[in-house]
């Protein structure tokens, strides 16, 4: 792009085609107020504080919406812009509720700063102050319309970036405030993803959690990687003397690839630190009770039980780096089951075409002309990245397609969204391979030929995730894709892991199906079995050892159980979906699993290197349908996703419910049906749910209990077949 | 003075399309269609010299052309009938009396421009022009005037009316569009102007009522001829609604460019009672104040901003000598105050603040420093983001430049002087 100069406050800036003056002027660090304007956000030119003079202009502009132009001499400091810049500012001040001394956002509020530095020194205001008294509380949100400004960047950061418009508008006027729809955070459809608190200038929208809790400027503040899912999110935990306080993304300064957006479990999941359903001290099976024994005890038992004995080892993929490492070293790396493994079959299937067992990060979406989707629920499984790719497209402009089986939150920002049956997914794909390249195929439908023809010439960036991750066909998929992107040449693929090290975890070990597990003693490390492995037994052992920060089901069947770390109290690295993250400890925890492992004897390590047999065809799906039977996708809700709600109380507020969504032609008008899997069946009440396909269904849990199992099986839990029993 | 906007009114069912046709109604529709081409009516209008009558005054015929010269489809053509300003209500004779008018104006100005759709957002406190114009419409549907391949040409035009609910601000034409597409009606940031993206960011002309109600006669008698009416540099005929102590208010169509003067002492009868005349809001509630040495003002444009005020719709408000100047700036900085959308901090809170202290005042507990706040709360209020707040604060601080007196008589008396106690 042309670049061209303009002159603000007497200096050259270079400035680029679409610019506005604010933009240009912050990247040549002249600074010009604001309160409605962010960064993240589109201009909505409200408050009028960013109003500068420009030369040739009678009145004065705002810096915000004002675009650049060749040529264009900006003064900021004038006595003009001063004068009216104090005159807007006396004005917002003038009812503003002066309640800093209990503001939870003193000392880092914004109109505090600006008031300070541009605002007017006296107070001309002789009236009684204006009382809007409207407080509205949600769960985990609260909105204090006294303090608040109306610079409608909730409203714009609630309803344009994250898709939701669950805040709005309401009177006009002076006695316009804010709220969400009908009052109601959780009737208005709010995710509680905590953006709105975040970008508020004031303190008028409030974390319900950290309320009256403590003043910002003394908290201790860590950046640290949130490893509740594999987005990665980069985020500010705040402490006092050791004890966490809250979580903040910072929005527009946080330099992570999530650029500081958070979801529910993100911004308030940092209390399962403090679960009451924490583990305090290790474990013994002693008869039939458990006792608590010291470490040191648990420890030396523990040498004993595994020495010379071949270990099954279960890990949840949630574990850094360096943990990982240390469990390879003393648990050996071959006989091995996670719940990566659907996540390496994924990258298995692609590295049959690429040969190499890798994927592009999320940033070479950016560098993209299209942006290519194949996954379902990508916005419950992985909210943030759900989030990025929404803003890729209403910021960047890129083109988004989707391919899946269910509908999504994407497809309102899609520029075309392909939704089939499961077992038609791979034969959808194949259609975009001849499509892309072939200028006068056709495939007979013309949503796919536009599709098609978007990709054409185009750097495309491919992206797998979401529920599709544990689709029995993933592996085909994936290779179906990776061939797809061969052949198109100017193309990256990424897998979005849905665990914080997914990616280490396949790095690491050599993946087995539990069945395959053949040693005599299991160590369970941070799992749940019902969660992590749904529909598996626990092989026979000796001797059972399990690591878990929590009083677990897995811990009946333990025979040794010893406490470890969690959430913001990890230390170390994890590999996410851009580049290996740091994590920093916030709290220091008072079992540490790397501790705890360096005490234990390493072993010889055995790894062979595992072979790649490299085939240069697309996949073919494996699932097919016999009449009567519907596709089933098991999805854990957001706020459920890693257990979070049952260990948060903040998020339990939140929390989903438990039904299954069918399509009306399969509800047949029942409330209640019973589904019938392979080896059991549920009772469950129906939610008619007409976006859905015919002879798909969604069983939305909060938490997975021992009540599914005989409807999923693990390594997948999405698009499994099942039939809705007749009554 | 020949009648040309009003020249239909004072007929038996004027509203009704015969009476229309009779007098010559939808001859200028067939004229255009059969022998201009879009690019001639545009010429036409242009030399007309035709103004917009909404208020801002933008030539209409360069509004034409810039929406013309859009390749985004479809387009959009709106009239904008939401006139919901006190003591405005001259479109209202038009919607009532002589619908036509304004509807093949409208269909001109669609051709002119390429428009497929169009829209009349209607203020929602005229329903029985509401159900004028749906019968007007069915009318012209029914002649072949609207719908598909308008007298057997090419050209297709659909119209809608829309009814608004009751927002002033609605009048403010992206606000307009914003709540013509169900939005929050709230303004938006120009440019992009709705010429380029307007309705469903489509390109959209949006002209007032009395604009449009112009176009029949000025394709009928040619540009040139309306050209020359009234003053040179904003031609044509203008619509006056008098309103307040005036012997005989009422809506006056007269040339443009005629005196302040003329319009309230001949044709509007002079003051009730003879009573000596205070003050005059040329331009409609968001004008400035005339003071009587300055009533020999031309009626335009460029002559009522010279003298420090605006046309704006149009609307005269005259008040005498038992007038409050105070109650009256009250009265109207209280609508403005009522009908801010909040959209922007100077808007929404100044006005809120200067009905604080014009009521303090008025009640007689202001204190002399209160005038000086009034100004630079107006001079703030400047720097709104659309026109209702630019001028919501003239009314009240040209009242305090041109009438201090009566302001520190307020204040010094501690109570109301007009009031009696």
């Amino acid at each position: 792009m042309e670049s061209f100069k303009i002159i603000i406050d007497g200096k050259e800036c270079e400035a680029y085609p679409g610019e506005t003056v604010l933009e240009v002027a912050e990247r040549n660090g002249i600074v010009i107020p604001v309160f409605c304007y962010h960064k993240e956000l589109r201009p909505e030119g409200a408050c009028r504080v960013c109003l500068v003079e420009v030369e040739g202009a009678p009145r004065l502009a705002t810096a915000c919406t004002l675009r650049a132009m060749p040529d264009m001499v900006v003064k900021t400091n004038t006595e003009r812009v001063k004068k009216a810049r104090a005159g807007v500012i006396e004005l917002i001040l003038n009812n503003h509720t002066l309640e800093c001394p209990i503001c939870d956002k003193a000392g880092e509020c914004e109109l505090q700063m600006v008031g300070f530095r541009y605002g007017p020194k006296k107070s001309r205001y002789r009236e009684p102050r204006r009382e809007k008294d409207i407080v509205i509380q949600g769960p985990l949100i609260e909105i204090d319309n006294d303090r608040c400004i109306l610079c409608r960047r909730c409203i714009r950061m609630c309803g344009e970036n994250m898709g939701n418009r669950v805040l709005g508008i309401f009177n006009r006027g002076y006695k316009a405030y804010i709220s969400p729809f009908n009052g109601d955070f959780l009737e208005g459809g709010c995710e509680h993803c905590g953006s709105c608190i975040d970008v508020c200038p004031v303190g008028s929208l409030l974390d319900r959690a950290f309320k009256y809790k403590d003043r910002p400027w003394r908290m201790e503040k860590t950046w640290t990687t949130c490893t509740l899912c594999g987005s990665g999110c980069k985020m500010e935990v705040d402490t006092y003397h050791g004890k966490v306080k809250r979580v903040v993304g910072r929005i527009g300064i946080n330099n992570g690839h999530n650029r500081g957006y958070l979801c529910v479990r993100g911004k308030w999941g940092w209390d399962i630190v403090y679960s009451d359903k924490r583990l305090k001290k290790p474990l013994l099976k002693k008869g039939e009770e458990l006792k608590e024994i010291s470490l040191e005890e648990a420890l030396r038992i523990l040498k004993e039980k595994i020495e010379g004995k071949e270990i099954n080892l279960f890990l949840e993929s949630s574990l850094t780096n360096e943990e990982l490492s240390k469990l390879s070293a003393v648990f050996g790396n071959t006989n091995v089951t996670s719940d990566a493994l659907t996540f390496s079959l994924a990258v298995e299937g692609i590295a049959s075409i690429t040969g190499e067992r890798r994927t592009a990060s999320f940033s070479s979406t950016e560098k993209s002309d299209v942006v290519f989707v194949i996954g379902d629920f990508i916005e419950e499984v992985n909210p943030v990245i759900a989030t990025l790719l929404r803003l890729l497209v209403i910021q960047k402009g890129k083109r988004l397609i989707r391919v899946g089986s269910y509908p999504s939150k994407l497809d309102a920002v899609a520029f075309s969204s392909l939704i089939v049956s499961p077992e038609e997914v791979i034969d959808l794909l194949k259609h975009f391979i001849m499509g892309t390249i072939d200028l006068y195929y056709s495939s007979g439908d013309r949503k796919i030929d536009s599709a098609a023809k978007a990709l054409r010439n185009k750097k495309v960036a491919f992206i797998i995730g979401g529920t599709t991750l544990f689709s029995p066909d993933i592996k085909e998929i994936s290779q179906t894709v990776a061939y797809l992107a061969d052949r198109m040449g100017n193309a990256t693929i990424t897998v979005i892991p849905p665990k914080a090290n997914s990616i280490g975890v396949t790095k690491l070990f050599d993946l087995k199906p539990p069945e395959k597990l053949k040693g005599s003693v299991n160590v369970l490390v941070n799992t749940e079995l019902e969660r992590d492995f749904p529909g598996i037994e626990l092989p026979k052992a000796e001797f059972t050892v399990v690591f878990t920060p929590f009083y677990t089901h897995d811990i009946a069947k333990a025979d040794l159980v010893i406490p470890i770390e969690t959430g913001v109290e990890k230390e170390g690295k994890v590999e996410g979906i851009e580049r290996t993250l740091d994590l920093k400890r916030a709290v220091v925890p008072k079992y540490q699993l790397t501790e705890i492992i360096s005490q234990l004897p390493y072993r010889e390590g055995s790894r062979e290197k595992r072979e790649l047999k490299i085939k240069k065809k697309p996949g073919e799906s494996i699932l097919s349908g016999e009449k009567g039977e519907i596709y089933f996708t098991l999805l854990v809700n957001r706020t459920g996703w890693n257990s979070v709600s049952y260990y948060s109380g903040n998020v339990a507020k939140v929390a989903g419910r438990r039904e299954l969504h069918l399509h009306p032609e399969d509800a047949k008008g029942r409330k209640i049906v019973t589904l019938k899997g392979e080896h059991g069946e549920l009772p469950i009440s129906v939610v008619e749910n007409d976006s859905l396909i015919p002879g798909t269904a969604v069983l939305r849990v909060e938490r997975v209990t021992r009540d599914l199992k005989g409807l999923v099986k693990f390594p997948f839990t999405s698009n499994f077949k099942c039939r809705i029993a007749e009554e | 003075m020949e009648k040309i906007l009003l020249r239909n009114v004072e007929k038996e069912n004027s509203h009704k399309i015969e009476v229309y046709m009779k007098s010559g109604g939808y001859q200028s529709l067939r004229k255009v269609l059969k022998e201009m081409s879009p690019d001639d009516v545009i010429e036409e209008v242009k030399i007309s010299g035709l103004r917009g009558r909404g208020g801002a005054g933008f030539p209409t015929g360069m509004k034409w052309e810039f929406a013309s010269q859009d390749i985004k489809e479809p387009k959009f053509f709106v009239c904008n009938a939401d006139e919901g300003e006190p003591c405005t209500f001259k479109d209202r004779v038009i919607i009532e009396k002589d619908p036509h008018a304004m509807i093949e104006g409208m269909i001109i100005g669609a051709y002119a421009t390429g428009c497929r759709y169009g829209y009349i957002y209607l203020r929602g406190e005229y329903p029985i022009g509401k159900k004028i114009l749906e019968r007007a419409i069915a009318e012209a549907y029914e002649k072949g005037f609207l719908g598909e391949n308008i007298l057997g040409t090419d050209f297709s035009f659909d119209l809608h009316v829309h009814s608004g609910a009751g927002a002033y601000i609605c009048g403010e034409e992206t606000a307009l569009i914003e709540s013509l597409e169900g939005k929050r009606g709230e303004p938006r940031i120009k440019p992009p102007f709705p010429v380029n993206a307007g309705y469903l960011w489509k390109p959209t002309v949006v002209n007032n009522v009395e604009t449009l109600a112009n176009i029949p006669v000025i394709i009928e008698r040619g540009g040139k001829w309306y050209s020359q009416i009234g003053s040179p540099d904003c031609p044509g005929p203008k619509l006056f609604p008098v309103s307040g102590k005036v012997k005989r208010p009422g809506v006056y169509e007269l040339p443009m460019g005629t005196p302040l003067e003329e319009i309230i002492f001949e044709h509007a009868g002079g003051i009730v009672n003879d009573r000596k005349l205070k003050a005059v809001f040329p331009g409609g509630a968001s004008s400035s104040v005339l003071t009587p040495d300055e009533i020999s003002v031309p009626m335009d444009f460029p002559s009522l901003a010279k003298a420090g005020t605006m046309l704006g719709s149009g609307a005269i408000m005259v008040l005498d000598e038992t007038d409050c100047i105070v109650k009256a700036a009250l009265r109207l900085i209280e609508f403005f105050r009522h009908e801010s959308c909040g959209k922007c901090t100077p808007c929404r809170e100044g006005t809120d603040w200067l009905v604080r202290i014009l009521r303090r005042i008025e009640n007689g507990s202001g204190r002399e420093e209160d005038l000086e706040i009034i100004l630079s709360i107006s001079e703030t209020m400047e720097n709104s983001f659309c026109g209702l707040g630019m001028a919501a604060h003239n009314p009240v601080a040209s009242t305090v430049r041109k009438f201090r007196e009566e302001y520190l008589n307020h204040v010094k008396s501690g109570r109301c002087p007009f009031r009696s106690v």
